[in-house]
């Protein structure tokens, strides 16, 4: 029986459709089979980001409308195995699916599928209540500025009233130089506000812009620091525990020896 | 709230000048009277084109704004703050509901104290209405005070509570949050929401909490903010409370402790 992880946010802009993407290929990298969908209706981007725009034939709407069956609107991602996307309607907007619609076919995936990760719209309006409408689990996406975890904050007391009482948080694009100069809020200032458990950091990384516009998810690779940050966020999904990367750029000497010695993530 | 002029066949019945707003000079500064007779944007904004145009000298520090037969919400009582600060530089805004306007041609006694625009306050309100004349003070509604509610957790962003008594929230209060009391507020964790005690009008009222760094105080009918570029870290606990007509700060373990120990402070 497979598990329903929703990636929201609140604040548009943060990186729920990366993380849905990276973390969705992740999953299937590590032997899940995985189905992806995007619940943003009208401004999808999930399709972008996972390089398979040209392939769409039926939608998320054509699904609950009963146009096509669901096994006919998934596309199979032909490099990483067993992994699956839905992707949203771009002619219609959020009033197209309503909550139980998204919970029913939720289950229905449930039965073929280890993971399903639903990609949030931005919002607290409906189409976020669509997307939380089937979920088990929630994954937090949000960024090291004021107004992001100030939308977190208002996301977690969505989903605790829906019942989603344990969300995750995972902090996007951090910049260690400049939380050291004090420019940027650190972890901790997040965590004391938002008060749920961390479930990993992603650093700012170039490579974001490159994988998203390719269309190749950046947890394939292995150099990239972005790419490393999803891998451990996986593994910890899965239930490992993963020290957290250092982000701080200048090791120590300590650091560096136990990068050489192999001990070092 | 309703105003029930006709059952109150001896008070002349209020006809509106053509003009939304009106000046009245006080004893400790200005009054403005607002009219029912249009939207609260409409009045707003005619404050405003006659404040740029011919401004009223205040000799006090106080600004008395009715707001007639209106329940403001934070965000409209937060717009007629910024007003009132732009033009006199005063952060002192009593609002009252303009109950007795039978007559405007004297000078009508200071309301006395003003009752803050929040939903659900009107029984006092409506009592004094009903005997008519000058206003007598309100009751101060004693009883209501003397029930607290605990919140055990934290509120987040969004999440408001509002009650007829004292609130505890064992837990955080975040910013974007906002708790509303009649009586006092205590928050067994860092505030950094909208605090509001003493909300009926009550203003020994106070708000204490392990840190205190919120986004707005209100304590009557009194507002403050913290002052620009506030660098002071916050580290112990703090409780504010109202004093010579001004919200003031004060370290818990303090000089706070020895008023109430005096009986001049969480005591009524």
């Amino acid at each position: 029986m497979g598990e329903v992880i929703v990636v929201t946010s609140g604040k548009g802009g943060v990186g729920k459709t990366t993380t849905t993407a990276n973390v969705g290929a992740g999953l299937a990298m590590s032997g899940a089979k995985v189905v992806l969908i995007d619940a943003d209706i009208g401004l999808r981007n999930l399709d972008v980001v996972m390089g398979l725009e040209n392939r769409i034939v039926y939608d998320l709407v054509d699904v609950v409308d009963g146009f096509c069956r669901i096994k006919q609107a998934l596309i199979k991602d032909k490099r990483f195995s067993d992994l699956y996307l839905l992707p949203a309607a771009q002619t219609k907007d959020k009033t197209a699916v309503s909550p139980s619609q998204m919970k029913k076919l939720c289950d229905d995936l449930r039965e073929d599928f280890d993971y399903i990760v639903v990609d949030s719209p931005a919002g607290i309006e409906q189409g976020f209540k669509n997307a939380i409408a089937g979920a088990d689990k929630a994954l937090l996406v949000t960024t090291p500025e004021v107004a992001a975890v100030r939308d977190a904050d208002r996301i977690i007391g969505l989903l605790e009233a829906d019942g989603l009482t344990d969300p995750k948080l995972i902090i996007n694009r951090l910049r260690p130089a400049m939380v050291r100069r004090g420019d940027m809020m650190n972890i901790d200032d997040i965590i004391e506000i938002l008060a749920i458990d961390l479930i990993g950091v992603v650093p700012e990384d170039e490579g974001i812009v490159v994988s998203t516009n390719r269309g190749e998810p950046i947890v394939s690779i292995n150099e990239s620091r972005a790419g490393q940050a999803y891998r451990n966020i996986v593994r910890r999904l899965k239930g490992e525990d993963v020290p957290f990367m250092s982000l701080d750029g200048e090791s120590g000497f300590l650091d560096r020896l136990r990068r050489i010695m192999g001990l070092k993530a | 709230m309703q105003r029930r002029d006709g059952a109150l066949p001896w008070v002349r019945r209020f006809h509106m000048a053509p003009d939304n707003v009106r000046f009245a000079k006080k004893r400790n500064g200005l009054s403005i009277i607002l009219s029912d007779e249009d939207s609260f944007a409409g009045v707003l904004n005619d404050l405003r084109q006659r404040l740029k145009t011919k401004p009223p000298a205040i000799s006090g520090t106080e600004v008395n704004v009715d707001v007639g037969n209106r329940i403001l919400s934070s965000s409209q009582l937060l717009e007629l703050e910024d007003l009132i600060d732009e033009f006199f530089g005063v952060k002192l805004i009593r609002i009252s509901h303009g109950l007795n306007r039978s007559d405007l041609s004297e000078p009508a006694p200071p309301p006395e104290p003003a009752e803050t625009a929040y939903p659900g306050l009107t029984e006092e309100t409506e009592e004094a209405e009903e005997e008519g004349g000058p206003r007598p003070e309100p009751p101060q509604r004693l009883e209501s005070r003397e029930n607290t509610v605990l919140i055990r957790r934290t509120l987040r962003s969004g999440q408001r509570v509002r009650y007829r008594g004292n609130i505890v929230v064992a837990g955080d209060v975040n910013p974007g949050a906002e708790v509303i009391a009649d009586g006092d507020i205590i928050v067994l964790g860092v505030l950094r929401g909208v605090a509001h005690a003493g909300a009926a009008g009550w203003e020994e009222a106070s708000v204490a909490a392990f840190r205190l760094e919120p986004l707005q105080l209100r304590i009557g009918s009194l507002i403050a903010r913290a002052p620009e570029g506030d660098p002071v870290a916050h580290s112990e606990p703090e409780i504010a409370f109202v004093r010579g007509n001004q919200i003031v700060i004060e370290s818990y373990a303090g000089r706070s402790r020895q008023l109430i120990k005096e009986g001049k402070l969480w005591v009524k």
